[in-house]
């Protein structure tokens, strides 16, 4: 579920005494409108470990102060920066980029996507296997709270078409829609590779050894 | 050239184990290209072995994750582990070995192609999912090795006779940089010159892996800091404490030198600079960890303090130098058995080894081959050391607690598998069971022959059962019934066990084409075990040959001594 556009009633640009541009939406204010550099940097202060973390997923993007101040963070504890930002507020994510108040040279934008087409990226997906830490700019996330909680609460369907779908490889794509034919999704299509007399395709090795290594996913370690 | 893929996707350990069938492969065929896939964790283990041509990871952290995670489509797992073994897809191997036995590997190993001459060594499956072997090593390894805890067989032995190859003995097995060799040396020579205050009698330098990711493995903490304190006031021996550069094994060595006062010496290592650090040292003590497995590769001599559910006949060292010293095998409960001996409970057995048992076995080493002394140990503790032999390496109880019974069944099956498989091994085996480990052999001798006889039953009623089978299918269910009671006999303390278990792996792979095919091959298998009964009692013969034989020449002796003497004439 994306953003619907009617979910915005209003949005104006402000000049925060500090004279920093504060966007309003729905008359929340984005960030402080005394001095949203300096929050910023409170924020990150109090929010970002002291540890090697160099990958951040932020939920919300505003007009990016916070995001300035990790990516400043990070360079002074000389790590590089990988940032992921979700923000479903297009119309403040592209002003954002225009007014020039992101550095975009080490940042992920994801605007407006849909939990599916968040969750179903494959550049994204590499990213969140390394584990980011996540950081949440409340003032959006209470904004635009069903969307984070839609995100957040995202299960990928389970049918073997949807997977085939997220599949790029031609000939596991025909392999997998195959199976969908017969069975209604991996867990389904193990049972009957494991009850059936004889396996027809070389792939049918591939699912079962992908089964077994999930089932033994908690017995390896190193020794 | 030779293409040979290597499938191991086990532990860190059994990575380093793949050295002695790589430089085994390499030394038979030079003109060999090995790649070797791995998980991710275990690259850098991989990278340490010599002869390896190519390393391919799968990252399994990040398969599971993807699989395990809900908000993930399984696709991207699915996608993952078919991108990951793409390149060894496309190729048309001469050789796979499946040296991990497990099931992914297996199926793995299913997956990829040979070409037309190329086999698959170790288990995998054909597409009518039956169990494919290409050689009786490969049952005796799935079926025997994998599952009996008093096996007869070590893993690396096994595998070496599945692949048609000999041990290399005089290579180099591991990558070890010239930059951490002469750091080690210089640093280990530096220590024996603070340290040593005898100027005749050099310092030895005793390694001490103190941290075994498994806590049953561990040496016992009070044991640990006993054997260590001892060390420190041997002015004979310079204790040096190894751990890995990982905060878990600094905060433990910290803790363990405040314990000690702060005198410990630590030296930390990662994978790539320990072989050097080991080869530098005198000895190594250590619970069964990778640092074992490295230290064996370098031929440093360890001893290893077995414990836990570490697999003991199975992972042996291969060093004739170094011992094994374990609470008595009989009362250890191993993982992945079927058959525990004594059906012991698993219970905590670090205490089992005493402080005085690790420093007696030092000493001992340290005494050099002249002496016939053996160490004194406490009850319930047995030393073992490794006997080359032509099977490989066997691991030969040296003092202690014995169970004559035990050892006999381990090594007398060694013997016939062996020779059953073309390997003839020295009779020496016989008359050390005869003569030396049963203490009781007309009690034992019974006990193996009542076990045949019930064997031989079961045997006989499974053959006529069978052609009953034959001649009316509605005898089927009671020659099925017959075979089940058949295939029942694998007590571990049967010498026949074995061969029952081998038998098994081989009615698990029958591949005829209906009924009447497979009927006629298992018809032929029963006979072979039939055959293998036979060579079980002419064995059972021998060592009672040997042992009477013994009894005859002792009383002779005896008699001839107690005799009078001549009296010279007046």
């Amino acid at each position: 579920m994306s953003l619907s556009p009617s979910f915005v009633k209003n949005y104006e640009i402000k000049i925060s005494k500090s004279g920093h541009k504060v966007p309003v939406v729905n008359d929340v204010h984005l960030h402080s409108i005394y001095d949203p550099i300096k929050e910023a940097e409170t924020f990150i202060q109090k929010t970002v470990k002291e540890n090697d973390q160099q990958n951040f997923l932020v939920f919300g993007l505003g007009f990016g102060y916070h995001i300035e101040a990790l990516r400043k963070a990070l360079i002074e504890r000389k790590k590089t920066p990988h940032i992921v930002i979700i923000e479903p507020n297009a119309k403040v994510a592209y002003d954002c980029i225009e007014l020039g108040l992101i550095n975009q040279d080490d940042c992920y934008l994801s605007i407006n996507q849909s939990a599916d087409e968040v969750y179903n990226n494959k550049d994204l997906t590499r990213f969140l296997l390394k584990k980011p830490q996540v950081i949440t700019h409340s003032s959006s996330f209470n904004l635009y709270s069903d969307y984070f909680k839609t995100l957040l609460g995202y299960e990928s369907p389970t049918s073997l078409e949807h997977m085939a779908r997220q599949i790029h490889s031609p000939t596991l794509k025909e392999y997998i829609n195959d199976l969908s034919l017969t069975n209604t999704s991996f867990s389904d299509a193990i049972t009957s590779l494991s009850a059936s007399r004889s396996l027809n395709a070389e792939l049918d090795f591939l699912m079962l050894a992908l089964n077994e290594l999930t089932l033994k996913s908690d017995q390896l370690t190193n020794g | 050239m030779q293409h040979v893929l290597i499938i191991n996707l086990k532990r860190l350990g059994d990575v380093y184990t793949t050295a002695n069938l790589v430089s085994a492969l390499k030394s038979q065929s030079p003109n060999t290209e090995v790649t070797m896939l791995v998980f991710d964790e275990c690259a850098g283990a991989a990278r340490n072995i010599a002869n390896i041509d190519h390393i391919l990871t799968i990252n399994r952290k990040e398969i599971i994750t993807l699989k395990v995670n809900k908000i993930f489509s399984d696709g991207m797992a699915v996608e993952n582990l078919f991108e990951a073994l793409k390149p060894l897809k496309s190729s048309q191997w001469d050789r796979i070995v499946n040296f991990s036995n497990d099931k992914i590997s297996a199926y793995i190993a299913s997956y990829l192609n040979t070409n037309s001459n190329g086999k698959k060594i170790g288990v995998n499956f054909s597409a009518d999912k039956s169990i494919s072997y290409n050689s009786e090593w490969d049952i005796v390894y799935n079926e025997l090795v994998a599952t009996t805890e008093n096996t007869p067989f070590s893993f690396v032995d096994t595998l070496l006779k599945m692949n048609g190859v000999d041990e290399e003995k005089t290579k180099s097995k591991l990558i070890m940089s010239r930059k951490h060799t002469e750091n080690a040396e210089r640093n280990i020579a530096h220590l024996k010159k603070k340290f040593q205050t005898d100027l005749n009698t050099p310092a030895r330098v005793i390694g001490i892996q103190i941290f075994s990711s498994h806590k049953a493995k561990q040496i016992g903490h009070e044991t640990l800091k006993g054997v260590i304190n001892k060390l420190i006031s041997d002015s004979r021996y310079i204790p040096l404490v190894l751990i890995a550069p990982i905060e878990s094994e600094r905060v433990f060595a910290q803790n363990l030198n405040q314990e000690l006062g702060n005198q410990l010496i630590i030296a930390e290592a990662d994978l790539s600079a320990l072989a050097s650090v080991l080869t530098s040292i005198d000895f190594l003590l250590t619970p069964d960890t990778v640092t074992k497995h490295i230290a064996d590769l370098c031929k440093t001599p360890c001893l290893e303090v077995s414990l836990g559910s570490a697999p003991l006949f199975k992972q042996g060292s291969k060093n004739p130098e170094s011992f094994v010293l374990t609470p008595f095998a009989p009362s250890r409960v191993f993982s992945n058995v079927e058959n525990n001996f004594l059906n012991s409970e698993t219970t905590d057995q670090s205490d089992v080894i005493q402080v005085s048992d690790i420093l007696n076995c030092i000493e001992f080493f340290f005494s050099g081959e002249n002496t016939n002394l053996v160490p004194v140990l406490s009850e319930n503790v047995t030393l073992y050391r490794p006997v080359s032999d032509q099977a490989g390496v066997r691991l030969q109880a040296v003092c202690g607690k014995i169970s004559g019974d035990y050892e006999s069944v381990r090594l007398l099956s060694r013997y016939l598998i062996a020779k059953s498989l073309g390997t003839d091994l020295n009779d020496e085996i016989i008359e050390y069971c005869a003569n030396t480990l049963v203490k009781d052999l007309p009690r034992w001798m019974d006990e193996q022959k009542t076990f045949v006889t019930n064997i031989t039953k079961d045997l006989l009623s499974t053959l006529r059962a069978l052609i009953q089978a034959q001649e009316s299918k509605k005898k089927v269910i009671e020659f099925v019934t017959n075979l089940d009671r058949l295939l029942a006999n694998t007590d571990d303390r049967s010498l026949i066990s074995p061969f029952v278990k081998i038998f098994r792996g081989k009615v698990e792979a029958l591949s005829g084409e209906g009924f009447t095919d497979n009927i006629r091959e298992l018809e032929g298998l029963l006979y072979e075990l039939k055959s293998d009964l036979q060579k079980v009692l002419q064995v059972l013969k021998d060592v009672e040959t040997s042992w009477t034989t013994k009894r005859k020449d002792s009383l002779k002796k005896a008699s001839t001594q107690n005799a009078p003497s001549i009296m010279p004439r007046a």
